[in-house]
């Protein structure tokens, strides 16, 4: 279903509280993200389309290769943070399920990553990587680390859980 | 008994409409004192005029109040009304039915009613009204100009053949400011010491116009027409009535590697210097600070071989104090520097933070562009003396920057870089030169044209976009930036890198605006009295404002707005007195107790100490006194003060009381 | 003696175990106290607020409120990612009260707004520490050219807790020189390695993590200090096939900046775990003979 293009920019600055009409293009942002033309879109014009009412960056990639490095936050001139729009965009597209293609991947790895976090408490890398590895039918991949990772104790089998904090998301109520 | 009139106006629709002017006049007629009470159409009108006059004649009328409009806008016709029918125009008063009354609310029956209660309330003050008359003032028909840039030269030639005796007083060496250190001017391309250095001689050379340079204002006394400053001459320790501006003093004086201030760092002068050739006055200064004999006691080569005998080690620092009766103030601009944290300023590390040599900003470039400058006007680079094939131009480094800079635009940066990029082509035809952007400012008159010329003629390539950082690799520069408009970040390997820093004014103009009673904002630009339609005057009476101190600008800028000011001087000076308002405050020094709260909290320091003495001069006690000439007439002295003993002339306690009295049943 | 609630993070307990372990083993030698908080979770890293921004907030309410308790002292962590998340939160609350509100609710928990969250490079800084370290120093590691690598979550955004300059730094450089090496200036020490990409897309930190290698050593620098786990892994773990890629013969060891702390303090190599790494580390080529000043 298309929501009405107004109505994520709001959305947006609602969450964020970034205001998309603050951003003046300067473009400095995309001139310092390590994923500019990396992706579908350069960074600044996802602001610019959020101004414009489009609500494309819901499908593009771009979000998905943000990896949080607050580059753009601390250069623009404006104040603005766009790594947190990011953050809301993937929600929503997550919400929308618009997910492209090409952010399968990334967007797997993140969602195993967290609910394994919501699971357990705390993350069995190792873990990780198996089911992540399953899950995009990659099953060997990176497998030929392991005996290294062995080797070397960076293997942790076993561990603590700490369910509290998975169980008050879930809105279990208190711990 | 009073005999006052009173001429209600319906100002077309604009209050008819709301208020019933009619039953208005109807309402306060038969009021004790009130002789006439008429309503029209359009009081401001001949006809309305000619009724009040009339009037007056006829009723022997000692006090009128016309309600209308804003006095904002009337006040001054309706008493030339009343002046003219020999009635004291400060007994003449409006009362606000239109802002106050007709535009602000909608039902016609309280409107009206509320129209009824104001006319009451003035009526009652207008019975208490005096005769006042204007407070003349002495002007002392000299003038000061502070700083000698473009504007402060501008100024001081146009008042000096105005026939005004003009001081003018510049802190460096010389006069000339930034002007003198630029190579050409857009968009004309004038060589721009070829055209300013003409007005700096005239400056010295004009029998009206006394040159304090290497000077600074230290005090300031006294209000318009009637100002006592203060000027610290400081010591040169050169004899200027025998120095003959030879030069071999600055040839042999062995302190030779003193970076110069003139040439932005890049360039190197002696201890003793003339900070360019055709300074004015073209007599050196030494400069203690890196002057051998200053620090150590040796040397002393200038003063054996100064054939006249004009060095002197001994002179100490001169105050002069000047008296005139107006100010202008031109003390210029200064650019933000990208290294130093500066109050909120983070400064710009990520382009280098000042410490990459090939990185320069834009009085570096116009000194390496310049016939006379430290490269003979070829263009090279700082660090080996190579001339770049690339050169890259940042525009907005601490403009329009609300995170890390400056908000606000500093207007004349996109015109300079263009200016430079397009220098840079002539000088270097393969050269590459390339400006990122964010917006293009060429609003004046042959600006747009400029920068065409410049991306089509010349071939600069404009790039839409931000840099994010630069860095220093295998001797060139690498610039990470990005172009908005094909969508493509942009990493360049530059030879150079030439960044359009922020207009800020100089340091310590707060400092001056403070001596002055001029108003500033948060930056340290001078407050004009009104943005729109009074921009050469300060919130001070008799301090006038031109050039880059107010904000940034252009040079036919500074100079239309330094001949603006002078023209407000010479208006200030055209009488042999000064007319100002009586609404001025006057202590009753019978009771005042001399507690002086009026003293702090008038915004405009009209109010002085006076003592009182005996026959023998024995002192008594000290009194305020209101200086007539300072004081605008505000109030604040009146409600502050706790004995009331000060007192607004025209709005006298009695007066409010009465007001207030009208009102209350 | 000084002491901190200690938050390892998940790495620290497998793939940058070795981090932990020098952490601790400096900690011993200056007489810090780490005390582990008990019951700490994930911090959420990438994920959580990349998917998930009210779970990233619940994370890090919880490890707020058990480090709160027991008044352990302020907090202690490694990962650049961790004092990260537990920074935004902590700031979340002081500015964006409305926001957290709810996660707050639901978790239920009490937690102390003061608590002050540091990354060990900040600890190491401090006044005290310095002159212990200074104090201890049997081994200044004269010589040894390091290349500082900040990556991003340790400096940026800027803002309440914020460990220095977010463009200009100096506390690693400072650490470096206070143990007696030699700081190289670089350009890339506060580009990104890529991150989280590292299983979705290692192509990406191949190509970020590939620069940083190549620069470092363009610069001539001997070891590449890091100060974040994920940094680590992109920058060792990776480094054979990234630099094989590259056709590049030059191998060069990333340090953990507790490990080279701990080489000048003459902790034994194998108690900072510097076995461990996959790049090897030359432990007699980086540290000098001993004679060094002792105490």
């Amino acid at each position: 279903m298309e929501v009405p293009s107004a109505v994520l920019r709001d959305l947006v600055a609602e969450a964020t509280g970034q205001r998309a009409f603050r951003c003046y293009q300067c473009g400095n942002c995309s001139a310092g993200c390590p994923m500019a033309g990396k992706g579908d879109m350069l960074p600044h014009l996802v602001f610019r389309l959020l101004q414009l009412g489009d609500d494309s960056p819901v499908r593009s990639i771009q979000p998905w290769l943000c990896v949080g490095c607050q580059t753009c936050a601390v250069r623009c001139p404006q104040d603005l943070d766009l790594s947190l729009v990011m953050d809301a965009l993937r929600a929503e597209a997550m919400r929308r399920g618009t997910v492209p293609d090409e952010a399968k991947r990334i967007a797997a790895f993140n969602k195993i990553f967290l609910e394994q976090i919501l699971d357990g408490g705390r993350l069995s890398e190792v873990q990780l990587g198996a089911i992540y590895n399953l899950r995009t039918l990659a099953p060997f991949q990176n497998l030929t680390s392991v005996p290294a990772l062995l080797r070397r104790g960076k293997i942790r089998i076993g561990g603590k859980a700490v369910r509290g904090p998975g169980a008050a998301r879930r809105g279990g109520g208190k711990p | 008994m009073s005999r006052i009139g009173v001429f209600v106006c319906h100002c077309g629709e604009n209050i008819g409409r709301t208020v019933d002017c009619a039953r208005v006049a109807e309402a306060v007629r038969s009021l004790p004192g009130v002789r006439h009470s008429v309503d029209y159409k359009y009081m401001c009108s001949d006809p309305g005029q000619n009724m009040i006059r009339q009037a007056i004649q006829e009723q022997k009328l000692d006090g009128v109040v016309v309600a209308a409009c804003s006095p904002a806008m009337h006040e001054p016709t309706f008493r030339r009304a009343a002046a003219n029918e020999g009635l004291n125009p400060f007994r003449c008063e409006m009362v606000n039915a239109r802002e106050h009354c007709s535009w602000v609310h909608e039902n016609r029956e309280e409107a009206t009613e509320k129209a009824i209660d104001l006319v009451r309330m003035m009526i009652e003050k207008v019975k208490r009204n005096e005769n006042l008359y204007p407070i003349q003032v002495p002007i002392t028909r000299r003038a000061l100009v502070v700083g000698g840039g473009i504007a402060g030269i501008q100024a001081a030639l146009d008042l000096a053949n105005a026939g005004i005796s003009t001081v003018l007083v510049e802190k460096e060496p010389s006069i000339g400011g930034h002007m003198s250190q630029l190579s050409e001017t857009f968009p004309t391309l004038d060589c721009s010491q070829c055209i300013l250095t003409p007005r700096m001689v005239e400056v010295a050379q004009h029998p009206l116009i006394t040159l304090h340079t290497y000077s600074e204002v230290e005090k300031v006394d006294g209000y318009i027409g009637n100002f006592k400053v203060t000027v610290r001459k400081r010591a040169r320790y050169v004899d200027m009535s025998k120095c003959t501006g030879c030069g071999v003093c600055q040839q042999k004086c062995p302190s030779k590697k003193i970076p110069s201030t003139f040439d932005a760092g890049l360039g190197m002068r002696p201890a003793i210097y003339v900070p360019f050739p055709q300074a004015v006055p073209n007599k050196p200064v030494i400069d203690r600070d890196n002057c051998t004999y200053f620090k150590n006691g040796k040397c002393g080569v200038c003063k054996k071989l100064c054939g006249p005998q004009a060095i002197d080690f001994e002179q100490v620092d001169e105050l002069v104090v000047e008296q005139v009766g107006a100010v202008i103030l031109a003390t210029g601009y200064s650019l933000y520097d990208i290294g130093v944290q500066q109050e909120s300023l983070r400064g710009y590390p990520e382009y280098g933070g000042g410490k990459i040599a090939d990185v320069i900003d834009g009085l570096q470039f116009e000194r390496l562009a310049s016939a006379s400058g430290p490269t003979g006007g070829e263009i090279r680079r700082p660090s080996d003396g190579k001339i770049p094939e690339t050169v890259v131009f940042l525009q907005c480094i601490g403009s329009r920057d609300s995170a890390k800079g400056i908000e606000y635009c500093s207007k004349i940066c996109c015109m300079y870089t263009a200016k430079h990029a397009l220098l840079y082509k002539h000088k270097v035809h393969h050269g590459k030169a390339v400006v990122f952007y964010m917006d293009v400012r060429a609003t004046g008159k042959g600006y747009d044209e400029f920068v065409r010329r410049a991306v089509e003629e010349d071939e600069v390539l404009y790039v839409r976009g931000r840099v994010s950082r630069l860095y220093e690799d295998k001797g060139q520069i690498v610039v990470s930036g990005v172009d908005t408009l094909s969508m493509k970040p942009m990493e360049i390997r530059a030879d150079m890198v030439v960044l359009a820093t922020a207009i800020r004014p100089q340091p310590g103009a707060n400092r001056l605006a403070q001596l002055f009673g001029v108003g500033y904002d948060k930056h340290a630009f001078y407050s004009e009295a009104h943005p729109k339609l009074r921009p050469v005057e300060s919130a001070a009476a008799g301090v006038y404002l031109a050039g880059a101190c107010q904000a940034p600008k252009d040079i036919p800028e500074a100079v239309a707005q330094a001949s603006a000011a002078a023209a407000k001087v010479a208006v200030l000076f055209s009488r042999d007195v000064l007319e100002r308002e009586p609404i001025v405050a006057k202590v009753m020094e019978a009771i005042c107790a001399g507690c002086f709260a009026c003293k702090e909290v008038c915004p405009y320091g009209a109010v002085e100490v006076q003592e009182i003495r005996d026959r023998e001069g024995r002192m008594l006690r000290r009194v305020a006194r209101v200086n007539a000439g300072v004081c605008n007439g505000c109030g604040t002295c009146q409600a502050t003060c706790p004995s009331k003993s000060i007192e607004l002339a025209g709005y006298t306690d009695e007066q409010i009381f009465a007001q207030i009295g009208a009102l209350v049943p | 003696m000084s002491a901190y609630a200690y938050f390892p993070g998940c790495s620290l307990h497998a793939t940058a175990r070795e981090y932990d372990e020098s952490i601790r083993a400096v900690a011993d030698a200056l007489k810090i106290g780490l005390n582990e908080i008990e019951d700490w979770c994930c911090c959420g890293a990438t994920p959580a607020h990349a998917l998930d921004p009210r779970s990233a907030q619940i994370l890090g309410l919880w490890n707020l409120a058990h480090a709160s308790k027991g008044q352990a002292g302020p907090v202690l962590t490694g990962c650049a990612s961790c004092f990260s998340r537990l920074r935004a939160v902590k700031n979340e609350i002081q500015e964006r009260e409305e926001h957290i509100r709810g996660a707050r609710e639901a978790l239920g928990l009490d937690i102390d707004p003061r608590l002050e969250i540091l990354h060990v490079a900040q600890v190491l800084a401090g006044e005290e520490i310095r002159e212990e370290i200074k104090a201890r120093l049997s081994h200044p590691l004269k010589g040894l050219r390091v290349a500082c690598y900040y990556g991003c979550l340790l400096t940026r955004p800027r803002g309440a807790g914020a460990v220095d300059d977010v463009e200009a730094p100096r506390i690693l450089e400072d650490l470096v020189e206070l143990v007696g090496a030699e700081a190289v200036d670089w350009p890339l020490r506060l580009d990104c390695c890529g991150a989280s990409m590292a299983m979705p897309r290692p192509d990406l930190v191949r190509e970020l993590s590939g620069k940083i290698l190549m620069m470092a050593h363009e610069r001539g620098a001997k070891v590449l200090m890091v100060a974040c786990p994920l940094c680590h892994s992109n920058l060792d773990f990776q480094q054979e096939a990234i630099l094989r890629e590259l056709g590049q013969s030059f191998r060069i060891p990333v340090l953990y900046l507790t490990q080279l702390v701990g080489l000048a303090l003459g902790i034994d190599p194998g108690r900072l775990g510097l076995g461990r790494h996959f790049v090897p580390v030359p432990v007699r080529e980086l540290v000098p003979a001993e004679g060094a000043s002792c105490v």
